[in-house]
């Protein structure tokens, strides 16, 4: 397979900076030919692609990649797989990061459940572990990755926000255990997405731990902490709701938290 | 002396009985309110558009400014420099802990409007958010769960609504609209042009820089991806970026379709079918389009033909919505309904505590048009949505863009 004749369908930048000078018809009968190939041209239209630092352009590689990944799906599924599956195992090849990140987020457009696992060992490494982390959030089935990935990022903040993230934006049952311990995190936004995971799970057993853990929060922290209790009581049974309800009513006396007094007190 | 108007609302029963000898600044005067009665208001975004947000937002009220924030700390400096008492951040988190702020104006880029509109909220803060309202569909619903749950006061910072609901002949459209009585509904609304397509085309392929040392570059890139910084990416020409807007068709849409929608009795729905011409987008860069139709479950249409790039839309001509279209039963019908509600502007829904016109589930609604129009342009197919559910229908993929996972710890 030739690829230039294919990135040639795409346009470069004009002289004013941008892609004006774009064909419909030559830019669809390209993907149309991408799609024909899907392993050979996913795999060399990867190869074309540059760190932004380097010398030279990619920027019809990445409109190449990107207009693929977009359409494919609605064209032909199996091409689908195909197309996103070599593109995934072209991450573990050596490239630089940024280009690592540039596949990531093609596969958080196209991609299924056949490259999770590639994407989940990204969810360690810094610099690619939030590209990593939203990809499989989209795509979703990817519980499991993050509950692999939590227990390695002991030393790094940054690293356990995402995981968190992750466990708490899918409310993933089995990490209850994980986000209670994180109610103790030494980073705010860990508790806050512990506090968060929680309120996602909705167990009624962790009430008491997550009060006790909420209020400890000061100034942003204390808001996004009532916001969750709120959130949190909308989930439960009235006998749990209300234990929350009078929680907000008891702790929530500033005069700048009058609106979450009232909330509480209206919702008794 | 600094009192919020929250604390006075509160002290001021305990007060009332004291008699106290107090400057002629603080008691007010011809010319002069007391602060203890002004609102405290602060601007979140000073760049480009926050002065003008900001002055859309005091407009009919009296206000003091008490902070401003922006993660480019010198044109917070700037802005905050309009009153010696006024507090700098660059961290809307700390604006948002000051209790003296009673009212936000956020003119930050679009990808940071939900998520520090709900802070305030959350807060008990009143907001006016610039245009458009958000960056995806999820995060509109977001705003609009939050400000139901608040109690907040909440306008977007398009004002066109207002007037086109001042108009008798809008009233009877938006009468005849809401009654249903034409079924199928034969309206085409064309809007040709104005959608600024060239003009905010992000610039691909620009080789990284150094941010500037004033600019915290990954507060700002916040919920969305964190990339290499380069100048268009900030100041305006964030538009054509994906990561933060979505092109001229975001900028001017909702100016443009907010008050057809009003009209148009669409303010609690969203179309069901979208269709763009377009060539695939590039991932980075709003670029190219044609043409995009929206097709609300009644019938009615909405149209953008860009007039800047490919054929022109030529399916059907414009048909606007007359008396003519009705039978004499008909009218009798539209004729018999109650005009609709005066709209409120913000200072009216702050005073008197009830909503704004331009309210979050009608800009949701608004920003809903532009968010499926770009949609349409970007996938490349035709979408069939729920507008109760706010999802496509069969479309697993493109529901991928409905709620965009965010750059942690953010998140909806």
């Amino acid at each position: 397979m030739d690829i230039q004749p294919i990135l040639d369908a795409f346009p470069l930048p004009s002289n004013r900076g941008i892609l004006n000078e774009i064909n419909k018809d030559a830019t669809d009968k390209a993907i149309a030919q991408i799609i024909a190939e899907p392993a050979v041209a996913a795999k060399l239209l990867a190869g074309k692609l540059l760190d932004p630092d380097d010398e030279g352009s990619d920027v019809q590689a990445r409109h190449a990649i990107h207009g693929t990944s977009i359409r494919i799906p609605n064209i032909d599924r199996n091409a689908q797989v195909i197309f996103s599956k070599t593109l995934a195992d072209s991450l573990a090849e050596e490239r630089p990061d940024r280009v690592k990140a540039f596949i990531i987020r093609q596969l958080q457009v196209c991609g299924g459940k056949e490259v999770v696992p590639a994407i989940g060992k990204f969810l360690t490494v810094e610099g690619l572990a939030d590209d990593a982390g939203q990809a499989l959030l989209a795509i979703g089935d990817s519980a499991e990755q993050f509950r692999k990935a939590l227990p390695k990022t002991k030393g790094n903040i940054s690293l356990r926000q995402v995981n968190l993230h992750g466990l708490a934006e899918l409310g993933d049952k089995s990490s209850k255990d994980a986000f209670l311990k994180a109610l103790a995190d030494k980073d705010g936004e860990c508790r806050l997405l512990a506090l968060w995971g929680l309120v996602q799970v909705g167990d009624s057993k962790t009430v008491d731990a997550f009060l006790k853990a909420e209020q400890k929060e000061k100034g942003y922290a204390r808001n996004k902490a009532a916001h969750l209790c709120l959130q949190f009581a909308e989930k439960l049974a009235k006998k749990d709701a209300s234990k929350i309800y009078r929680h907000l009513q008891a702790t929530r006396k500033e005069p700048s938290e009058k609106h979450l007094q009232d909330l509480a007190t209206a919702r008794l | 002396m600094k009192s919020s108007r929250r604390k006075f609302l509160k002290t001021t029963a305990a007060t009332a009985a004291t008699f106290q000898i107090v400057p002629r600044h603080v008691i007010g005067g011809p010319g002069q309110t007391p602060p203890s009665e002004t609102y405290g208001a602060a601007l979140i975004g000073c760049g480009g558009r926050g002065p003008g947000t900001y002055g859309g937002m005091v407009r009919d009220l009296p206000t003091r400014l008490v902070a401003s924030c922006d993660v480019d700390k010198g044109r917070a400096e700037r802005f905050a420099s309009k009153d010696p008492n006024a507090k700098v951040y660059t961290d809307f988190r700390r604006l948002l802990e000051n209790p003296d702020v009673d009212l936000v104006a956020i003119a930050t880029p679009p990808h940071w409007h939900a998520l520090i509109s709900i802070a305030a909220a959350e807060a008990g803060k009143d907001v006016l958010c610039e245009k458009p309202m958000t960056r995806f569909i999820r995060e509109g619903r977001a705003v609009v769960e939050a400000f139901d749950r608040y109690k907040r006061v909440f306008q977007i910072g398009t004002f066109g609504r207002f007037g086109a609901s001042r108009s008798n002949n809008s009233k009877l459209v938006h009468k005849i609209m809401r009654s249903g009585v034409l079924s199928p509904n034969p309206g085409v609304h064309i809007k040709k042009g104005g959608l600024k397509i060239h003009q905010w085309s992000g610039k691909p392929g620009l080789k990284p820089r150094t941010p500037p040392d004033t600019l915290d570059w990954d507060l700002y890139c916040g919920p969305s991806p964190y990339k290499p910084f380069d100048g268009p990416r900030v100041g305006g020409t964030h538009r054509g970026y994906w990561d933060y807007e979505g092109g001229g068709l975001c900028d001017m849409g909702q100016h443009h379709f907010d008050p057809m929608q009003w009209i148009h009795g669409k303010d609690d729905t969203s179309p069901v079918t979208i269709e763009a011409h377009s060539p695939p987008s590039h991932p980075d860069v709003t670029g190219m389009w044609a043409w995009v139709e929206l097709i609300y479950a009644d019938g009615f249409r909405f149209v953008m033909d860009s007039t800047e790039w490919g054929p022109r839309y030529s399916r059907k001509q414009e048909q606007r919505i007359t008396p003519d279209l009705l039978t004499p039963k008909q009218l009798e019908k539209v004729n018999a309904m109650p005009d609709p509600e005066p709209l409120l502007t913000f200072a009216e829904a702050v005073k008197q505590r009830k909503k704004a016109g331009g309210h979050p589930e009608a800009a949701h609604r608004a920003a809903c048009i532009l968010h499926l129009a770009n949609l349409a342009i970007r996938l490349g197919r035709k979408l069939n949505y729920d507008p109760d559910k706010e999802v496509f229908i069969g479309d697993e993929e493109a529901n991928r863009f409905i709620d965009v996972p965010m750059r942690s710890p953010w998140h909806l």
